[in-house]
């Protein structure tokens, strides 16, 4: 049974990059197109890791972090963020949100897919 | 009438102090000469600081027009230029948001494709493994098995000469069948002889030997009996000599049509798991290159997927700048009220529009560009876990 990912970024060719990185590597993956699009998608499904872009239009990373961590189905559901921030508070700010990662694009698929393997919930 | 006031301020301003003191002068030295002089002077000097008064207002008042009507104009060019730059700069943004997505999206598919394939052939190939083999084992095993054909022919034929050695041995019993016969047919004229010399003797002796005769008669019948049976048996044992040679001379000629198949098959067998073998060593080759090429293309494409990531960065980028653009004729509009109301050009400060576009820089590169620092390709692989 393969594990589930949700990507949630604006660029759609960011999320076809991070994709096909988990598709190959075997996982599932749900897409959402900005913090409030992926909210509406949670919908009770297990979902082992999340992946989430910072600026984002409608609902940006941080808002989506403090969203998922009220909702007690995924309160542990680990969270990337995976962002071209690189502003020392923003990161900050996000690891205050509940974020488990800050990764730094662009990015090399092998490096991403080491700390999904390493946070992904069994 | 606001006309004929501001033209009579300066006048006012002027020839009314000028008109004081010729009245007081003419108060003070009377009705003289001199005194409607200077009188006279002091109203011409009013004059002379009220016309000029007059021209320094009228020519503020034109200055004060021209600046706001440049201000205006640069308002009016910034309301005007700025959305088109902004239009244009977000049409290429969404162009090439648009292109990427789709380059990107089209890639992703030539990677599944590519994926799928290699699954396929790696299936495959496992599924052969699992089965004892893959095309070379199945041609070796094909080989084996047809080897061991080739050899059972052959131990078949080795039968076959070796009960062509049992049959020609049969000659040999049939040589001595044949001596046999001519020993029964010498004995049989030995005892004819005899025969005759006891009938001879059994009629000299007359009476006496008639019993003898008999005996000699019958011993008679029985070597004729004899010699018979000797040629009987000398031709019998003639006719199956002849029938073994014939059929020693038939097996001869099947077993060296047979060795000759034999040999054929092998031969023709040898050719075709030799071509066999060319082929599958040539279709593992290719099958194996094929694999070893595609999965160099998902990477080199997998690759160039990933160098794809500048969109997000540019495109970012490119939105704060137009979103800066956007700004500058707001900061032209207050500027010009400022002037409006009080009167003063206050100089555009850059910082205005420059420190809004910082507080949007998200990437460590945007202030290095901000600040005048070489573009540095963005470094990648930063992560920090929490």
């Amino acid at each position: 049974m393969a594990k589930t990912i949700m990507i949630v970024d604006d660029s759609a060719s960011m999320r076809q990059v991070i994709g096909i990185a988990l598709r190959g590597a075997g996982y599932d993956v749900l897409e959402g197109c900005d913090g409030q699009d992926a909210l509406f998608k949670l919908t009770g499904q297990k979902v082992h890791l999340i992946i989430c872009d910072v600026n984002m239009p409608v609902m940006d990373g941080i808002s989506f972090v403090k969203a998922v961590k009220q909702m007690p189905i995924y309160k542990f559901t680990p969270i990337i963020m995976l962002t071209t921030e690189s502003e020392e508070s923003k990161k900050l700010e996000g690891q205050a949100a509940g974020a488990r990662a800050w990764v730094v694009k662009p990015f090399q698929p092998p490096q991403l897919l080491a700390a999904v393997q390493k946070l992904c919930l069994p | 009438m606001q006309v004929i006031d501001r033209l009579s301020a300066p006048w006012l301003c002027s020839l009314g102090p000028a008109a004081a003191g010729a009245l007081a002068l003419l108060a003070l030295a009377g009705d003289r000469v001199l005194a409607w002089v200077l009188a006279l002077g002091l109203l011409a000097l009013g004059l002379a600081a009220g016309w000029r008064l007059q021209t320094l207002q009228t020519l503020q008042r034109e200055q004060r027009q021209l600046l706001d009507h440049y201000m205006g104009n640069w308002q009016h060019f910034s309301k005007t230029v700025a959305p088109v730059w902004g239009r244009h700069i977000e049409s290429s943004r969404e162009q090439m948001d648009s292109a990427i997505t789709n380059l990107s999206a089209r890639f992703a598919t030539i990677v599944d494709t590519l994926d799928a394939t290699l699954r396929a052939a790696q299936v495959e190939t496992r599924g052969m493994d699992n089965g004892n083999g893959d095309l070379i084992a199945i041609f070796q095993r094909a080989e084996r098995d047809l080897g061991a054909v080739i050899v059972a022919q052959r131990s078949a034929m080795a039968g076959m000469h070796a009960m062509l050695e049992k049959v020609e041995g049969l000659d040999r019993f049939t040589a001595e069948l044949q001596e046999m016969a001519l020993d029964v047919a010498k004995i049989a004229q030995q005892s004819n002889l005899l025969s005759l010399n006891a009938a001879i003797e059994a009629a000299r002796a007359g009476d006496l030997g008639r019993g003898f005769a008999v005996v000699a008669k019958e011993f008679h019948m029985l070597s004729n009996l004899s010699a018979n049976t000797g040629r009987n048996i000398a031709a019998k044992a003639g006719v199956i000599s002849l029938a073994i040679a014939e059929a020693c001379a038939l097996v001869q000629k099947s077993v060296e049509q047979r060795d000759g198949r034999v040999q054929a098959s092998a031969d023709a067998i040898g050719t075709v798991l030799q071509d066999l073998r060319n082929i599958t060593e040539g279709l593992h080759h290719s099958s194996s290159l094929l694999q070893a090429e595609s999965a160099t293309i998902q990477g080199e494409i997998g690759q160039a997927l990933v160098d794809l990531q500048f969109q997000d960065r540019v495109s970012q980028i490119m939105g704060h700048v137009k979103d800066n653009i956007a700004q500058w004729p707001l900061v032209l509009q207050e500027q010009h009220q400022q002037y409006l109301q009080t009167g003063t050009a206050q100089a555009l400060d850059p910082e205005l529009l420059l420190g809004v576009l910082r507080q949007t820089y998200v990437m460590a590169e945007q202030h290095a560009i901000h600040g005048g620092a070489t573009v540095v390709q963005a470094a990648d692989n930063e992560i920090r876990f929490f």
